[in-house]
Formats: C-alpha cells, sequence, structure tokens
C-alpha cells in the first residue's frame, strides 16, 4: 500500500466539498430510489452533468452516495407500499408487505437498512482486500460456467413456487415466454412480437416489475376500497393519522439472528455484482431464494425479517463489487459502473488497470467513499425510514390512487417510452389475475429475467464449442463444479418438499384417526 | 394504437402555445430545435446530444437546442416521430447505426432507411479487432489461421458487422459470437474464452497494449491520429484494400425540408462541430468529434446501409 | 360441483384452452420455424415456455391440490374482473391525456375521481388532495431533473 497516496486520498475526502456532495447523494439516493421506475442508474444517469462540474472527489462522493442510497431506497417503497422501487428490491416485497400489514412496517425498513448497509460495508472491505483476486476469478467465469450459475439460480424456483408447485411453474413459463419477446440474441431478428414493432426491443424489467408487482396489488386494495364502501361500512381512518402512530422497532438482538441471511446476501452479492451483466436483482432474488431453501423454519415468505434479511443484504453486496472489472481492467460490468466510468473520463482518469499506479490516490479516496457513504446512508435511511413508515399509515382511498399515478409515471420515465407503460398496465391486469387464481409472481419474474441469459450463455458456449453439446456444457472443470451444485440444490429441494409433504400427510392422518 | 402520434401532437400544441408558430425558411432558425434521439436517458448517446446541445448551442442562430427522447421499437420510434413531425428543420434526427440494423433486418420495416436527409456526422466510432499477441501477431497469420480452424470472435451485434464485412472481403469466415454488452465480450476474451473482441477504439484503449494489440481497424473512417498511435497504428481497411464500415453518430431531417432550410443548418452544424471550443469538451469527455461534411457524410451513410445489408446476412 | 369453476381443475383447465391457443398461434406464425445460423429455431424458446406452461396446466387437472379453491377465489364475483378493467382503462386515459395536457392538469381530475370512487370523503379534502399532490410530484421530479410531460403548459414554465 502507498502510504503517502493514502494520505492525499484522506486530504481529497475529508473536505467540507466531498462530504456535503456524499450527503446530497445518498440523500437524493435514498429518495429516487423509493419511487418506483427511478432506478440507481437512471439516477446517477440524471446527475451526471451536475458531476462534471465538480471536482474527482466530489463527483464520486455524489454518485456513489446516489448508488448506495438508491439500492436501498427502492426497498422502502416495497415495504411500505408492495410497490418495489426497482427491480432489486422485488423480492423484499413478500416479507416487507406483510410485516407492514402487521403494522411493522418500521421494523421491516429498519431490518432492510441494517442488513443492506451491514452487506454493503462488509462486501466493500472484501472488494478493497480482494479486489484483483475477485477480478481474476469473474475472468474464469465464460459462457458455460454463467450457463451453470443461471441453471443454480433456476433450481431455486422450486422454493419461490409455495404450496402448489404446478402453479409455481406455470409462473415460470409465463415469465420465460415474456422473456423471449424481442429480439433473438444470436441473430438479431425480431421473435414473439405478434406482429407489433413495438415490442421488438422486448418487455423491460422496470414496467414488467412495476406491473406485476405494484400495479396488481393497487387493483386489488382497489377492489378491497370499493367492496368497504358497498358494504356501508365506514371509513375508518381518516388523514389525521398520517402523523399518529406508534410502530415497533428493531431490537439488536433480532437483528444478530439475522447473521445468516447477510451472510448469505454476501457471499452471493459480492460475487454476482462482480460478474458483468448480471446485477443486484438477480443477486437479491438468488439470495432470498437459497435462504428460503436453507431456512425453512424461519417462514421466509410469510413476513419475516430474516427474508428482508437476505433479499436487501443481496442486492447492496453488488454495489461495491460492480465496480471491480472497472477498475481491474477498465470494463464496466453494469450500466450504473458505466456511468461511474464515464464520470471518471470526464475528471481525466480513463479507468484501465494502469489507474492503480498513475492515480492511486484517487483509487484510495474511491474506497474511502465506498466505506463512507455507508455511515451516511444508515444516517439517512433512518430519517426516510421515520417518514416512509408514517406514508405507510395513509388510508388506502389516498394512497391507491396516488399510487397508480406515480406507478404510471416510474414506468414512463425508466426509458421516455410510452409503450412501456401500457405493457405496465396490462402486466398489472395479468399479475392480478395471477394473484386471483393463486399463482405465484416470484418466478415469473425470476424466469424473465434468468431465462434470457440461460439461452444467451448456452447459445454463445454452443457457438464457442462449434455445436458441440458435451463441450459447451461440460468443457470446464468450474462448470462442471456448478452443475453438481445444481443437482444437489435440486435433490435438497426436492428432499425438503417431500419431507414437508409426509409430515403434512401425517399430520392430518393423525386427525382422522382421532 | 399510435402512441407517436399522440405525443407528436401534444408537442406541436406545445411548439404553438410556446413559440408562437414554426417560422418560415428565410428567417430558420428561431425559437427551438428539437434534437431527437432514439435512445432513453442516461446512455452514452444522450450524454453526448447533452453535451453537444449546452456547447454549440450558439452557433444555432439564436435558437435552443432541445434534445428529446424517443427511445423504442430498436431504436425505430424516434425515425418514425421525426418523420411524422412537419418539413420544417425544426426536428433534427441524430442517431447512431442501431436504428439502420434494426430496419435492415426487419422483413417489413415501416420506414425505409433511406427516408431521412443526412446532414452530417458528430463522430463516427470504429469497430477493431483486438488480438493476443502470440497467437495473431498480425491480419495475414489471422487470415492464414481463419483458413484452418474456426476463430471465434466475440462483440456486441453491430460490432461484429465491422469485423463481419471484412473478413468476408479477405474470402475468410470465422464463428461470430454475439454479446449483450461490450463489458461481457470483453470479459470473455480476458478471460480466454474467445479469440477475438471485436470493440469500438475507446475500449480497445483499456485493453491495449497490456492485454492484447489492435489487430485492424475495420473502419473506412480514420481515427483521430493520438487514438490511432496509442493502440500502435493498427492498419485500415481501406489500407488493405477492402471497403470498410463506420459506425456514425448521424444528423439528419426529414427528407421533404426545404433545400435552403437544410443547407443552412448542415452550413450551422458545420461550424458548430469544427469549433475548437466545442472539440475540446468532447476530446476531454473521451469521445472526439470526427466531423464529416454533409456531401461526405452522406455517402458514407449511402454506403454503409449496402455494406450493412450484406453483413447482416452473415450474422443470422 | 356447483363451484366446481373455481377449483384448481377447473383453472387448469381454462389454462389449457388459453394456452393452446397461443400454441397454435405461435406455430402457424412463418418466423417459429425460421432456422437462425447457429441451429436455433426462432420459435424454440417461446415454445419451451408455453410447453412448460401447458405442462403445468394438466398436472393442474389431476394433481392431489385439484379440488381445493384459491382463497382469493372463494367468494369472487363477475365485478372483480370488470372493476379492474375499469380502473387500468381510467389510468391508460390519464396516461394518454398527459401527453397532450401535461401531467399537473391530467392528474388531478384521475386522482379526485378514484379518491372519491374509493370512497374518501369529505368531497373537499379529496379536492385539496388532488390538486396539491400532482403539484408537489411535479416540483419534485423537476427539482431532480426529470422532465414530466408538460404538455400545453408548457410555454408558461
Amino acid at each position: 500500500m502507498q502510504i503517502e497516496a493514502f494520505y492525499d486520498a484522506l486530504a481529497l475526502v475529508f473536505t467540507i466539498e466531498t462530504l456535503f456532495w456524499l450527503v446530497i447523494g445518498v440523500f437524493l439516493g435514498v429518495g429516487l430510489g423509493a419511487i418506483p421506475g427511478l432506478t440507481a442508474s437512471t439516477g446517477i444517469a440524471l446527475m451526471l452533468p451536475l458531476s462534471f462540474t465538480l471536482d474527482i472527489t466530489g463527483a464520486l462522493g455524489l454518485l456513489i452516495g446516489l448508488y448506495k442510497g438508491a439500492v436501498f431506497g427502492g426497498s422502502i417503497s416495497a415495504i411500505s407500499f408492495a410497490t418495489p422501487g426497482a427491480p432489486d428490491s422485488a423480492a423484499t416485497v413478500y416479507d416487507g408487505y406483510k410485516l407492514t400489514k402487521q403494522g411493522k412496517g418500521r421494523k421491516a425498513i429498519l431490518t432492510s437498512l441494517y442488513s443492506s448497509v451491514t452487506a454493503d460495508t462488509l462486501s466493500d472491505i472484501v472488494v478493497i482486500l480482494v479486489a484483483p483476486t475477485i477480478a481474476l476469478l469473474a475472468l474464469q467465469f465464460g459462457p458455460t460456467e454463467r450457463l451453470w450459475l443461471m441453471v443454480v439460480a433456476i433450481t431455486l424456483l422450486g422454493t419461490l413456487s409455495g404450496r402448489h408447485l404446478a402453479k409455481g411453474m406455470i409462473s415460470a413459463g409465463i415469465g420465460l415466454f415474456l422473456g423471449t419477446i424481442g429480439a433473438d440474441p444470436v441473430s438479431n431478428v425480431a421473435r414473439n412480437t405478434f406482429g407489433q414493432s413495438w415490442l421488438r426491443d422486448g418487455i423491460h424489467l422496470v414496467p414488467l416489475v412495476i406491473g406485476i408487482f405494484a400495479m396488481s396489488q393497487m387493483l386489488d386494495q382497489g377492489l378491497e376500497l370499493l367492496r368497504k364502501t358497498r358494504k356501508g361500512q365506514q371509513v375508518e381512518k381518516s388523514a389525521k393519522d398520517l402523523f399518529g402512530s406508534k410502530s415497533e422497532g428493531l431490537t439488536f438482538r433480532e437483528y444478530l439472528s439475522c447473521w445468516r441471511e447477510m451472510g448469505i446476501g454476501i457471499g452471493v452479492g459480492t460475487f454476482v455484482g462482480a460478474l458483468p451483466g448480471l446485477g443486484a436483482t438477480v443477486a437479491s432474488f438468488m439470495s432470498y431464494g437459497i435462504a428460503k431453501q436453507a431456512f425453512p423454519k424461519k417462514k421466509i415468505g410469510e413476513g419475516s425479517i430474516h427474508g428482508i434479511a437476505a433479499a436487501e443484504a443481496g442486492n447492496n453486496a453488488t454495489v461495491g463489487p460492480t465496480l471491480v472489472p472497472l477498475l481491474a481492467f477498465g470494463i464496466p460490468g453494469s450500466a450504473t459502473a458505466a456511468l461511474i466510468g464515464a464520470a471518471l473520463i470526464l475528471q481525466g482518469i480513463t479507468p484501465s488497470p494502469r489507474m492503480f499506479s498513475l492515480h492511486a490516490e484517487v483509487i484510495y479516496a474511491l474506497f474511502i467513499i465506498l466505506i463512507l457513504g455507508n455511515l451516511f446512508n444508515l444516517g439517512i435511511g433512518r430519517m426516510f425510514a421515520f417518514l416512509y413508515a408514517r406514508l405507510g399509515q395513509v388510508p388506502g382511498e389516498v394512497l391507491v390512487p396516488i399510487i397508480m399515478v406515480m406507478a404510471v409515471i416510474g414506468a414512463f420515465a425508466a426509458r421516455g417510452d410510452p409503450a412501456d407503460v401500457y405493457i405496465m398496465l396490462l402486466l398489472g391486469f395479468l399479475g392480478f389475475l395471477m394473484r386471483r387464481v393463486g399463482i405465484p409472481e416470484a418466478p415469473l419474474v425470476i424466469t424473465f429475467l434468468i431465462a434470457p441469459l440461460l439461452e444467451e450463455n448456452l447459445r454463445r458456449a454452443l457457438l464457442i464449442n462449434r455445436g458441440d453439446w458435451g463441450g459447451a456444457l461440460f468443457g470446464s472443470a468450474l462448470g462442471l463444479g456448478l452443475a453438481g451444485f445444481a443437482v444437489l440444490v435440486l435433490v435438497i429441494t426436492f428432499r425438503v418438499n417431500v419431507g414437508n409433504r409426509l409430515a403434512q400427510i401425517g399430520h392430518e392422518e393423525d386427525k382422522t384417526g382421532r | 394504437m399510435d402512441f407517436t402520434k399522440t405525443i407528436a401532437a401534444g408537442a406541436a400544441a406545445a411548439l404553438v402555445l410556446g413559440f408562437g408558430g414554426p417560422a418560415a425558411a428565410d428567417d430558420y432558425p428561431t425559437g427551438t430545435i428539437n434534437w431527437v434521439i432514439p435512445f432513453g436517458a442516461g446512455g452514452g448517446s444522450d450524454r453526448l446530444s447533452r453535451m453537444f446541445a449546452a456547447e454549440a448551442e450558439h452557433h444555432f442562430g439564436g435558437a435552443s437546442l432541445n434534445v428529446e427522447n424517443h427511445p423504442g421499437a430498436g431504436a425505430v420510434t424516434g425515425w418514425q416521430h421525426v418523420l411524422n413531425q412537419p418539413a420544417d428543420g425544426y426536428t433534427v434526427f441524430n442517431a447512431t447505426p442501431t436504428p439502420v440494423i434494426s430496419l435492415l433486418s426487419e422483413e417489413d420495416a415501416p420506414v425505409d432507411p433511406g427516408d431521412i436527409e443526412i446532414l452530417g456526422y458528430l463522430a463516427a466510432f470504429a469497430s477493431v479487432l483486438v488480438v493476443r499477441e502470440d497467437e495473431f501477431p498480425d491480419w495475414d497469420s489471422f487470415v492464414e489461421a481463419l483458413n484452418e480452424r474456426p476463430v471465434t470472435i466475440g462483440g456486441t451485434n453491430a460490432l461484429l458487422l465491422g469485423a463481419a464485412n471484412v473478413i468476408d472481403q479477405a474470402g475468410a469466415e470465422a464463428i461470430y459470437v454475439p454479446y449483450g454488452s461490450t463489458g461481457e465480450s470483453v470479459t470473455d476474451f480476458l478471460g480466454g474464452h474467445i479469440d477475438v473482441a471485436a470493440v469500438t477504439e475507446s475500449t480497445a484503449l483499456t485493453i491495449v497494449p497490456e492485454n492484447g494489440i489492435a489487430l485492424m481497424n475495420t473502419s473506412s473512417i480514420a481515427l483521430p491520429d493520438d487514438v490511432n498511435e496509442a493502440l500502435g497504428n493498427p492498419p485500415m481497411a481501406t489500407d488493405l484494400g477492402f471497403s470498410g464500415l463506420a459506425f456514425p453518430r448521424w444528423v439528419g431531417m426529414h427528407p421533404d425540408t426545404p433545400e435552403e432550410i437544410m443547407a443552412t443548418f448542415a452550413e450551422m452544424f458545420e461550424a458548430a462541430a469544427t469549433d475548437p471550443d466545442v472539440q475540446a469538451v468532447f476530446e476531454d469527455a473521451g469521445e472526439p468529434i470526427i466531423f464529416l461534411n454533409r456531401e461526405d457524410a452522406a455517402a458514407d451513410y449511402e454506403a454503409m446501409v449496402e455494406t450493412m445489408r450484406n453483413a447482416l446476412g452473415l450474422l443470422q | 360441483m356447483s363451484n366446481w369453476w373455481r377449483s384448481n381443475q377447473a383453472i387448469g383447465f381454462y389454462l389449457v384452452l388459453i394456452i393452446g391457443a397461443l400454441f397454435a398461434y405461435i406455430w402457424f406464425q412463418p418466423w417459429t420455424h425460421r432456422i437462425m445460423r447457429d441451429g436455433f429455431r426462432l420459435g424454440m424458446m417461446p415454445m419451451i415456455g408455453l410447453g412448460l406452461m401447458m405442462i403445468c396446466a394438466v398436472a393442474m387437472l389431476a394433481d392431489p391440490l385439484r379440488r381445493e379453491t384459491p382463497d382469493a377465489l372463494q367468494d369472487a364475483r363477475v365485478s372483480d374482473a370488470w372493476l379492474p378493467v375499469v380502473m387500468l382503462g381510467g389510468i391508460a386515459v390519464c396516461f394518454w391525456a398527459m401527453s397532450w395536457l401535461g401531467f399537473v392538469l391530467a392528474a388531478p381530475p384521475f386522482l379526485l375521481a378514484f379518491m372519491l370512487w374509493f370512497g374518501l370523503r369529505p368531497v373537499r379534502l379529496a379536492v385539496i388532495l388532488a390538486i396539491i399532490v400532482p403539484a408537489v410530484v411535479f416540483g419534485f421530479f423537476t427539482l431532480l431533473g426529470v422532465r414530466l410531460p408538460r404538455g400545453v403548459l408548457a410555454g408558461f414554465f
């Protein structure tokens, strides 16, 4: 370690200006992240012009603070309104919203905040210590290995399917089908677009998540409100409830009890984050699925803080590692990393392996900002958590129409394509129907995300191996190892399921025997 | 439902209410010129367009430049939007080859790639073939290897077109492995999973010289001298007797626009793109301006469409 | 068996019909059987998705949970289907209106109508909220640099 460069970096970071922009970044990030449709990358893109006018540490503070804040912020609206602020907090909806309904919204948000910050900090430390090693490991992941990683993610579907496996798999099928709409990954020819040219780009993840999770939920609640009115019941809540609530917080013991889930999130998030092209959404769903699989007794998915911890640790743990390929090779692994890379270039620093020797002080400053950003996230996040937990108490008659409008502008603002809004509304209706007949949403999102990646990597592996399936699937030791892991997950899922069924049947026989 | 039309109606209404109606040809331009890009906010095109609008606005006769994003349908939505606007010179289309590729790979495309009047290039990036020096020290050894064994070339669809174009002209074949993003293809190149990476010159700069050499620049337009030097002066497609393929950031207008207006705009655009202050800003952003005037750009565009039409067949 | 149409078995039956129709549609599209340079058919992945759904739908006809009725369908009424469609229609109209009236003018009537429809009283409160909320949202987004549709008000700010 170059001590001198480190001191220079400290002097750069601990200035009023840098700290000010870091605070602004986190503040904007949490606020933006909580708005459906405005994701971390949209936020960074919006702030990029402002960052040009700042010096290097100010710019990094603003952008990295915003990034960290936004990834956490998405969970606030997921928990309070069942409306994930960004796709990466969709997995948080299950447990988070159930807790809110039980009047434990504050506890849920605090769990999310603490697990996000814990996972973010620890993964940042991992990045600082072993960035080059992670980068080298990530290089070993070619199409074959990525293909198997996707298969591992798919095998987790079983755990997210709920009680009725056939319905879970139908959901997975819908996701797979929706994911194929657009251009064929190899030939770039339009497929499955129903002759509609505006479907050529495929369905975007943001309108899909807003439609399936948020809009369908709002339709359900709207219907409930209408029924209530019909029955002539008095509207119980009034707007004055806005500012008068005592909600349960989170104890230190409860926080500690989530250590396993956070550990899973950190492991999965750090690694998935460092691989290009996957990102926070895959990480949070994988982490959630693994935790659910590993600890069936914790009732993850039924309103458990452990589910929130797993999902939120998973997505925030990708924040630091996303920058690994950028720092190690100058290759941005995600849209967000590309934007941070653009900011560096505009400051006259081209991200490349040479950066470590040419601009060591900037690298160290970046590391310090990564860690420091978590502290600010903790403070500012708490403030927002307080505010939003109260917003959650606003009566449905007011909240539902407002969230409907926010869903529309969220779907529109993500890309500025009006077609996205209509797609979102259609998917909202699909989500509503699925909810009615008891088809779970999670498998749909997973296959929608993973199946196209699986297909791409499979076809790439086949191209590279000239059509030889054996070589494409089992051409490397690492690939074989991952394949073995996938089989292991499947076997465990099967055994746990069968075990549960047997226990259930035994229980029922007990009852009838009595 | 025609979304573009409703949006168009809104924008037209906005224009009428806001600025008292489009001006006649002789006092062009006044008010606002809408600078349409077919990509969403936050991408590279968006960033560069906004930078251009901010830095070069004063060259446009007092008019202001307003960047509008019209993404969708493989970047064709923006094109349709431009064609639905009045041909009065107040709607400019600034795109890349992406919509052209979409249109060429569509069987019944809603727009023809010729439905635009090209008024200049703002930049032209190249597809540079990056290889490991010990495998392929130069172009000749590369072609020799192509004839002997299958060689895998990875890159995004557009950049693979550049590679396929020259390799086809050299009478050889390769395996083209398409990637969704440059990040993935470069990672696979660095990890040794593919033999060649087809990347833009700015990405090539991050790989050369530590992890590979630039084997060839497949473009038809030369790179700036300093970039070329940093890449080790790779041969250009045209040096080897092939017709190259450049990936321009082109600027065009509705083909029915009065000639006077188009000439005025082309002049103003040239003045803006050749302004040293504007160029310096783009240079600093790592995306130097490579300007082509109306005539050269139109000729190159026409050739590009034909070359792409052929090369696309190799990738389908 | 009067309630058969709400059971899992019935849902499986409806799904078989829908998926079958979709499968037939895709199968007879000209692009479906086009072969790409790597030997894959263009329609392969969509058909795998449909095939997976079809297997599961058929499984639902026969699996042990077939007689069960999903909770949310227990007391479902016909209006459960068309009321959401009306809601979505209202939202779509609101968005359509946004593109020419602008967000600030299109959102208040929508919010007012829906708040009253959902039963918010007094009316005064609904009116105040319907005016204030869009203004605040618009202001906030503008501050963040996101341009919401401004429509006919574009000339004024």
